[in-house]
């Protein structure tokens, strides 16, 4: 199943994520792909609202510190691989460990070379700039829980 | 009392001699292994092997420059956290493991109070109490610092770290990643007045600080002016890096008024810019404040740093025991909450 948005400013981008986050009530994988200021991190910050994780929490971008973590009734894993060159550097960040996590919900940034390792997700997002930038989201569901998850979706 | 500092926080392997904190007798930091980003610019290798493969010879190296021999180490501090968990675990461990087979007491240092320190290996060091700020890819963070140990934490960033911007306005721009050495050259060619980015100060009475706004309104810039674009590089660079620095210079200004401190020492990747050096001392100066920066080897990751603050955690018997681990990010007092 497949659905789009257009989310037309940061405050949409962060509903979006929220609004997710609050459907969300059990083990989670999501892929987030879209070009340098497109609003993965935005969006993530709304997802750990939706999420109910402890407003106390800054969710920084993770692009240096590769993962951040943060504890709730789920722990939210945070991750962004752009720094990260090659299928081989993967291990040495511990993804692996998260990814086998239950009670998790791990939102990846720049997630290719998870795919690229045979890594699957619950669900895919593509965020593009759009007309008079704002943004277009593409939510792309697989699996049974990513379908239900989605169905319910509406912005 | 010699101490071997040891730093595998992110992507930097380190190892240095300090003597009584201060007297850097040797600072090794191991030439990053670059390799070429499918995303078009050079990046650093993170991988944990390179920590493995860097390590003994990083330490080897800081002996033999000290002319020091392994015996007259008389303790060892390694970063502790925070960072990433499978490097900071290399450095940690081989840290336990010398101090024990050595008999030497072992300290795990807080890689962000390791940047404090670096402002108290230079001639010229800030008195307590002063506001340093901790600025670089990684972290934006304001302290308050009156005594060797008291760290307090004022402000941070929400979303992306200064550092972090730069990057990715230069990468934005074509010009690589990472890119804040690119940028601070290439503002010198253009005029910061020409493009108006916003300031985000965010609440005025907050340290916080908040860049994830003007990298979105330089994409916006960029992408509406896709056809000229090399023409307004150099001004897109000036006009971006006078926003940035113009925040920061707020709020320094402030927390140093805020708290009647008269100092303000600058940290971090960032304290290497010399415009918001030059800019930072000039506005202090209006206020009667000073401004301190260490060496440009000393701003970005080192272990001269750690060996310095685990110098002060040696003599507070401040020790790690070798049942201690690794964290990722402080829990409570730094980094991801708020004050």
């Amino acid at each position: 199943m497949e659905k789009e948005f257009i989310l037309k400013t940061d405050k949409d981008t962060k509903k979006a994520g929220q609004k997710i986050g609050s459907l969300i009530s059990s083990k989670i994988c999501i892929f987030l792909s879209g070009d340098l200021g497109s609003g993965k991190t935005t969006f993530t910050q709304g997802l750990a609202k939706g999420l109910g994780i402890s407003e106390e929490y800054y969710i920084t971008s993770p692009t240096y510190s590769i993962i951040n973590e943060y504890p709730g009734a789920l722990t939210l894993y945070h991750i962004d691989l752009y720094r990260i060159a090659d299928v081989l550097d993967l291990d040495s960040t511990g993804i692996g460990e998260i990814m086998d996590q239950e009670n998790a919900v791990i939102a990846v940034e720049w997630p290719e070379l998870l795919i690229k390792d045979s890594y699957s997700c619950d669900l895919k997002i593509n965020f593009s700039l759009y007309e008079n930038f704002s943004r277009k989201i593409s939510i792309l569901a697989s699996g049974r829980m990513g379908s239900n998850l989605l169905e319910k979706l509406l912005l | 009392m010699i101490v071997l500092g040891i730093e595998s926080s992110c992507d930097e392997t380190a190892a240095a001699l300090v003597e009584n904190g201060n007297i850097i007798l040797s600072s090794v930091v191991a030439s990053q292994t670059a390799t070429h980003h499918k995303y078009g610019g050079v990046v650093p290798e993170i991988a944990s092997r390179m920590h493995i493969e860097a390590i003994v010879p990083v330490i080897d190296k800081a002996l033999l420059k000290a002319k020091l021999s392994i015996d007259q180490i008389d303790g060892v501090a390694a970063t502790r956290g925070p960072g990433l968990i499978g490097a900071l675990l290399i450095g940690f461990s081989f840290a336990k493991a010398f101090a024990y087979t050595r008999d030497i007491k072992l300290v795990g240092v807080n890689h962000l109070e390791g940047h404090i320190y670096s402002s108290f290996l230079s001639e010229n060091v800030p008195v307590f109490p002063f506001i340093s700020l901790v600025a670089s890819g990684g972290h934006t963070n304001i302290y308050y610092v009156d005594s060797y140990d008291s760290f307090e934490l004022m402000g941070q960033t929400r979303d992306d770290a200064v550092g972090e911007a730069f990057d990715k306005v230069s990468k934005m721009m074509g010009l690589g990643y990472p890119g804040g050495h690119v940028i601070e050259e290439l503002a010198k060619k253009g005029n910061s007045k020409n493009i108006n980015f916003p300031r985000s100060y965010l609440d005025k009475d907050s340290f916080d600080f908040s860049f994830s706004g003007i990298k979105s309104a330089v994409l916006r810039y960029i992408t509406e002016h896709k056809e000229n674009l090399d023409l307004l590089k150099s001004d897109i660079a000036a006009g971006f890096q006078a926003a940035v620095i113009d925040v920061l210079k707020t709020k320094l200004i402030n927390a140093c008024l805020d708290k009647q401190c008269t100092n303000i020492a600058i940290t971090g990747g960032v304290a290497a810019n010399q415009t918001f050096y030059e800019q930072l001392k000039k506005d202090a100066f209006k206020y009667g404040l000073k401004v301190f920066v260490p060496i440009k080897e000393l701003c970005g990751d080192n272990a001269a740093m750690i060996a310095a603050r685990g110098y002060r955690m040696l003599l507070n018997k401040n020790y790690s025991e070798f049942n201690h681990d690794v964290f990722s990010r402080n829990k409570i007092d730094s980094t991801g909450l708020k004050k």
